[in-house]
């Protein structure tokens, strides 16, 4: 089930939310929360919900053995402990994404041929699983205590605002509001705007924008203008931030209905000015999780320049792994890895004195070419792209498709590049600032308007896609 | 000065604070009244505006639940049984328009309102298994006249109607293609170039994928001779039955700004006496044209009465000339044209029909056979090639 749905906004929600918050303690509310996240789970795997499960009752006891290792002081054995429950997971991760893939590539270079069978990939799995990994590690860290209720602990594992595309919300983050939480009108309320922004983001910029870039990938390589290339690329760039970042949005203000606080996934990344700091602000909490549980304990920049790049490689190597089991999702993170050193110990003192539009517009183009590897089925058809974008192969630099695509876009492009700055937002939250009531009126129309104006599009089974059934 | 900063942060946080509660109140509103009124309103079984049947509601059983059908088909069911649905339909139209939009669910919106349907891309080996059957059919049957007329789409013919530089598939190349498959065993006939001379006479209904009458009517006299009718063409004149249809292309879209009107065609000053009969309908009847249609939604069912698996048109002429026509809609409103120039007519529907040709053929004395289709239909079904080889 994805939240941008009508069964999701008028069958799912309505019942969770009467059920949620009619039942008095949070304790039943977790229950209620976990029974709703397992059916909202199994409603699109309905066998893997088995697996999701077997996920909650392994790490809920290994956490419950770790902590009883560290009382003892049995330093060795809570070592060993957590290496294996880490490993578990991984393999449980590695086969049901990475196996294919391997075996693939094996057989690509072996003489032999492994047979092998391409697995569904269990929706969320590298969510769910990277937020079990931050729980077994910080319990083994010290840094948090294990969870000792089974109910609360597999409601904060399959909790559905979060569960199939993040953010991904590290345990001891959220331990405390497992225990207790408020829900106030003015935060259901509050929480009823993230969602709205959210929706509106997924259903009428991401998938309006999408169907441009569905419809330019269609136009075959040598018919591809250079303007053609570029409205496609640029159409991927802004849906695929609306779609995430309005799926984080939502994710975020279904938790405040709920009494939960997760924290920001995304901070207006194509303000940014380097690319470094594109990954400050883009999917903030995987580039957190990776930096603490693999950077920092690889040593982190700690032990020399070299070591230092070591290290940042195989981060960036495994982030794009991350994003799916192919090659172009590792060449499109060996990508960032390689301009992110660079930038740290070649251009940065350069990129500080140009003037911040050039900053700007190199950031963009070197994000515009990342989607690019992203988006493309192979590294051949990446390059004809890219090689397209710059006038390589491609068929004249404008032509009436171009200029189609353009027209059909142009005022969905203005719109979405006004809202992924923070310029939009403001001057429309500067409306509750007024003293007149009619700006008020205004204010509570826009939200109003986003929902019923989605809801159209939602009924309509108009172009809705998932985009991270890879992830 | 602080104090006013601090009167002002205060405001400030109190306006969002109520503005929060009144959100609340509006989003539980409307999501629960949605919620409730789908529950309290009474199921459709068929959406005239979308011209579909609607999804009901499920029944559940393991099996269902486990393949994720039951699932699927509740969202289907949640989605096409939807307060007031029509209305929401309504408005993603015009916020589509309001942002550029020109496509709508695979159907252009052109130049004077022309709603103008996206040619399907067609498996190439499908088209090959039916121009082979058809060549195969020929070769068999050297003793008859057989042509095969296919008519480009809307898309083609009225291409400058098109929003500007939408991409669209070369049917001309299509077209090209069939000539090569065909041309060296049978009468192939491409009025293309016909119909692009009269773009600007409503050949095609704007609302709906058929070519008007007026359409068939210009078809039909650049393909009289290569049909072999040979005497001089009868004088035909236009009567207006209908001036409010509005077609499948305004149901797929949801875009409802223009209405078409429908058109027969008579001989003018004779009468030509036949009798009509089809598969759904064994009662003789003395006209092609089916009144009734015009109440319904799908008014362009007044030819025919729709499509059949057969139909068998009798005619009082002595030509000595049987015709069989292989046929889909696009046939229903050119066929009247042919009635005064052969004794019987024949058509066959292949997507409903499941007899022997052979035993037909031979049982009536078929001099004539026609294939006559559009070329998107004809391109992505199959059906004629099972019809032909006799499967």
């Amino acid at each position: 089930m994805i939240f941008s749905s009508v069964f999701f906004l008028f069958v799912f929600l309505p019942i969770f939310l009467i059920a949620y918050h009619i039942l008095p303690f949070v304790k039943v509310k977790n229950l209620v929360l976990l029974v709703f996240s397992l059916i909202f789970y199994a409603w699109g795997e309905p066998v893997y919900v088995i697996l999701m499960l077997l996920n909650i009752a392994i790490n809920f006891v290994s956490g419950l053995e770790l902590e009883s290792y560290i009382e003892m002081k049995q330093h060795a054995k809570a070592r060993y402990a957590c290496i294996f429950t880490v490993a578990l997971n991984l393999l449980i991760l590695g086969f049901y994404k990475y196996y294919g893939f391997v075996i693939e590539n094996l057989n690509a270079v072996l003489p032999v041929d492994i047979p092998y069978r391409e697995l569904a990939l269990p929706i969320g799995i590298s969510f769910y699983t990277f937020q079990t990994l931050s729980y077994v590690i910080d319990v083994y860290r010290g840094k948090t205590r294990a969870q000792h209720d089974p109910i609360a602990f597999g409601a904060y594992i399959s909790m559905f605002p979060q569960l199939i595309a993040g953010p991904i919300v590290r345990y001891s983050d959220i331990e405390a509001q497992l225990r207790s939480r408020r829900v106030t009108l003015v935060k259901f309320g509050n929480g009823a705007m993230w969602f709205l922004r959210g929706l509106g983001k997924k259903v009428l910029i991401a998938n309006n924008i999408g169907s441009i870039y569905e419809a330019v990938m269609l136009v075959d390589a040598p018919q591809r203008s250079v303007l053609t290339a570029w409205v496609g690329c640029f159409a991927y760039t802004m849906q695929i931030y609306f779609d995430f970042s309005g799926y984080s949005d939502m994710a975020i203000g279904l938790g405040k209905m709920l009494g939960f606080d997760f924290m920001k996934n995304f901070d207006y990344p194509y303000t940014s000015k380097s690319i470094t700091e594109f990954w400050r602000r883009w999917h903030i909490s995987l580039s957190s999780w990776f930096k603490e549980y693999v950077y920092i304990p690889l040593g982190g920049n700690r032990g020399g320049t070299a070591k230092t790049i070591r290290n940042l490689m195989i981060v960036w190597a495994l982030t794009g792994l991350w994003h799916g089991a192919a090659w172009n999702f590792i060449f499109w993170g060996i990508y960032y890895g390689l301009i992110i050193c660079l930038e740290k110990y070649v251009f940065q003192k350069y990129l500080d004195r140009l003037p911040g539009i050039l900053r700007h517009i190199y950031t963009m183009v070197l994000v515009m070419i990342g989607w690019v590897l992203f988006f493309s089925p192979s590294l051949g058809s990446a390059m004809t792209y890219i090689g397209n974008l710059f006038g390589i192969g491609a068929k004249g630099l404008v032509d009436q498709t171009g200029f189609y695509f353009l027209r059909t876009s142009l005022v969905l492009g203005i719109l979405s590049v006004l809202a992924s700055t923070p310029v939009l937002y403001h001057r429309f939250s500067r409306l509750l600032h007024s003293r007149k009531r009619y700006k008020h009126v205004v204010y509570a129309m826009v939200y109003v308007g986003i929902l019923l104006i989605s809801v159209a599009y939602l009924v309509n089974d108009t172009y809705n896609p998932f985009l991270y059934f890879r992830f | 000065m602080d104090e006013l900063k601090e009167q002002r942060r205060h405001f400030q946080k109190k306006n969002k604070e109520i503005m929060c509660c009144v959100i609340a109140l509006l989003f539980a509103g409307i999501i629960f009244g949605l919620a409730i009124a789908g529950v309290v309103k009474k199921d459709v079984k068929f959406s005239e505006e979308e011209n579909r049947v609607l999804a009901q509601l499920p029944t559940s059983n393991v099996e269902d639940l486990k393949n994720k059908r039951f699932m699927e088909d509740l969202e289907a069911y949640t989605s096409d049984q939807f307060v007031m649905r029509d209305l929401w339909i309504r408005l993603k139209v015009y916020s589509d328009l309001c942002i550029g939009k020109r496509e709508l669910n695979g159907v252009y919106l052109g130049k004077d309102k022309y709603l103008i349907q996206e040619p399907l891309n067609p498996d190439p080996a499908y088209v090959q298994k039916t121009t082979g059957a058809m060549v195969q059919f020929a070769s068999d049957h050297q003793d008859m006249n057989i042509n095969a007329m296919i008519i480009p789409d809307a898309a083609y013919v009225m291409d400058q109607y098109l929003p500007k530089g939408a991409v669209i598939r070369d049917q001309g190349a299509d077209m090209e293609m069939l000539r090569e498959q065909l041309a060296f065993q049978m009468g192939f006939i491409d009025v293309g170039n016909t119909l692009k001379e009269h773009t600007d006479e409503e050949i095609y209904y704007r609302t709906d994928h058929h070519w008007t009458t007026r359409g068939a009517y210009y078809a039909f006299k650049a393909a009289a001779e290569q049909l072999g009718i040979s005497e001089t063409l009868k004088t035909y004149r236009p009567y207006t039955v209908s001036t409010d249809f509005s077609g499948t292309l305004a149901s797929t879209s949801g875009y409802h700004g223009a209405e078409d009107s429908i058109q027969v065609y008579a001989p003018e000053n004779e009468d030509v006496d036949y009798l009509v009969s089809d598969s759904d309908n064994k009662e003789k009847r003395a006209t092609v044209y089916d009144q009734s249609a015009l109440d319904r939604k799908n008014q362009y069912e007044v030819f025919f009465g729709g499509n059949h698996a057969s139909v068998e048109i009798e005619i009082a002429n002595e030509t000595d000339r049987k015709l069989l026509v292989f046929k889909d809609s696009y046939a229903n409103c050119f066929v009247p044209f042919l009635l005064p120039y052969y004794d019987k007519i024949i058509l066959i529907d292949p997507r409903y029909y499941y007899e022997q040709v052979e035993n037909l053929i031979t049982k009536e004395g078929i001099t004539d056979v026609l294939f006559l289709y559009n070329l998107n239909t004809f391109m992505s079904d199959n059906s004629l090639a099972d019809i032909l080889s006799g499967v």
